[in-house]
């Protein structure tokens, strides 16, 4: 009798384990200095699946589309993304998203949606456009600025007044950007591990929270007080009850307002930052780059929704910048149960990572994926490229994210055209909280275009 | 000749955008199935030939990737 050879990926084997480990922190040192790079080592050294110990909390890498399909049409019970995210629950809110259970977290998703609905996004449109105009009314007809200061701010107006309306967004003050960042400020590596430890940036972090419950919750009331009604998320949420007739309170009002935020704010901010970069660093494209803005105003559609076929090549450097450069890097679930891959076995109480930045230069997927290409074909794979995540919990704002950044362009390359301020070398890719962004000083100069 | 085509749709990343539906209403629909999000529901799956570029722009421009022609050329 012939024993019947199992194909090599159903056979049970070992997860490589990254080299590197030191007594009682495992890898966590070199994680939180220069998280990218520990990554790309934990690839490059062990391949799709490999294990590191942060502190105690192991970790499996893995790496490739095949792999981001299975991790992401895992069912939430055995891949919980809930357990993963804890760093986020003293910036929404206890019994907010992932600080509420499974239940709550998904009604309250559905009044997330309820602003992300393909009807709300023509009005998005012309909000951006608006604020994209007030941004370059002062600029004269040339100069220099620091572009990702000015896209953080940019972004942080737009998405208050597509979510908060236009009341709350030009009583909009330096207070609620300053709230905003220090939010972000709790958001770096070590809060994967424990986000309640003591330390100045967590102590920050938390009184940001109750300031911003303060300011929003003022502006709940004044609607009430006022009967004011608009057309905006507040008014979603303050209208909103769950399945059983309960309507929101006000911190959650306010952690509905800042999950929101967090989700719409700093991926545009980094992406338009990187678009405009990366533009600059690829000067031989831009005069088709204007043509296409320029047909879209000669339609008269630059206020009105466009997708990628009205400007194929602003959506490519788009889509590009985010797999050059995506910037969230640690898509992570906690493993519930046994969960099996090719023949590897991640056990209960283990967690899985994903990795843009890694998986988003894999030549299998993306040759030459050390070039920028803004005309690179899309993988067929639609797991290959995974800048907003996959499956269930995929970023929902992912729609109105290129919108907006879209919508940017076009108006910015119509008037203006830019180039790099030094050396191209000068602007590197940094980690400072989790989210990937250019090294100071971030600064262009513009001239306005003859149209 | 026109060509022959079916459409396939991958429920399991499917977050109810609804791009589909405002691009080929007669091809596509969202369902409540209680979920966090409506789900896309085909209403055909052989759609006529007149009907292919509408649904070759719900298969570009749906932003999970959800839509799938399938082309049953003889």
């Amino acid at each position: 009798m012939t024993a019947i050879e199992l194909p090599a990926e159903q056979k049970s084997r070992p997860i490589p384990f990254v080299s590197g480990a030191k007594a009682g922190i495992g890898h966590y040192g070199e994680f939180a200095s220069t998280p990218l790079e520990f990554l790309h080592r934990a690839y490059d050294e062990c391949g799709e699946v490999s294990e590191f110990d942060l502190a105690g909390l192991k970790t499996v890498l893995m790496v490739g589309a095949e792999a981001h399909e299975a991790f992401f049409r895992a069912p939430d019970n055995q891949l919980n993304a809930a357990a993963a995210y804890q760093m986020m629950v003293p910036i929404f809110g206890e019994g907010i998203q992932f600080g509420a259970p499974p239940e709550i977290e998904r009604q309250q998703l559905r009044i997330q949606y309820q602003g992300l609905r393909y009807e709300k996004m023509a009005s998005y449109y012309a909000t951006v456009a608006k604020e994209v105009q007030d941004f370059i009314a002062g600029w004269g007809d040339s100069g220099e600025f620091d572009f990702y200061e000015a896209f953080t701010d940019l972004t942080l107006k737009t998405s208050t007044h597509c979510l908060l309306g236009s009341d709350f967004r030009y009583k909009l003050t330096g207070e609620f950007a300053e709230l905003y960042h220090d939010l972000e400020q709790g958001l770096d590596a070590a809060a994967i591990r424990d986000p309640n430890a003591q330390n100045d940036a967590y102590t920050k972090r938390d009184a940001a929270r109750i300031r911003l419950q303060e300011l929003i919750t003022e502006a709940v009331r004044d609607r009430r007080a006022r009967d004011f009604h608009s057309d905006d998320m507040l008014e979603i949420y303050m209208t909103a009850t769950y399945e059983d007739g309960t309507p929101l309170t006000e911190h959650e009002i306010t952690g509905m307002v800042i999950w929101f935020m967090f989700g719409g704010h700093h991926t545009s901010s980094n992406t338009s930052a990187w678009t405009l970069l990366e533009m600059c660093r690829n000067p031989q494209y831009i005069d088709d780059l204007h043509a296409e803005v320029d047909a879209v105003f000669a339609a008269g559609k630059q206020s009105g929704m466009t997708t990628q076929r009205d400007l194929p090549l602003v959506e490519g450097f788009i889509r590009e910048s985010l797999r050059m450069h995506p910037p969230l890097n640690a898509i992570t679930r906690r493993v519930l149960y046994d969960f099996e891959y090719k023949g590897y076995k991640v056990e209960a109480g283990k967690n899985i990572m994903l990795c843009p930045h890694v998986a988003h230069k894999l030549p299998e997927y993306f040759p030459n994926p050390d070039v920028f290409d803004p005309r690179r074909p899309a993988p067929e794979n639609v797991f290959a490229a995974i800048p907003f995540g996959g499956g269930r919990h995929k970023c929902i704002g992912n729609a109105f994210a290129l919108l907006q950044v879209r919508t940017i362009f076009t108006w910015l390359l119509h008037f203006y055209e830019f180039e790099l301020a030094q050396p191209p070398e000068y602007y590197r890719e940094v980690m400072p909280t989790l989210i990937l962004r250019p090294s100071d000083p971030c600064r262009v100069k513009y001239r306005r275009r003859k149209v | 000749m026109a060509r022959k085509y079916r459409v396939v749709v991958d429920k399991g990343i499917c977050q109810g955008h609804s791009v589909c539906v405002a691009h080929a209403p007669e091809v596509f629909r969202t369902i409540d199935n209680g979920g966090p999000y409506p789900m896309v529901d085909l209403i055909t799956d052989r759609p006529g030939a007149d009907l292919l570029p509408k649904v070759e722009a719900a298969e570009e421009l749906c932003p999970n990737g959800v839509i799938r022609i399938v082309y049953e050329d003889d």
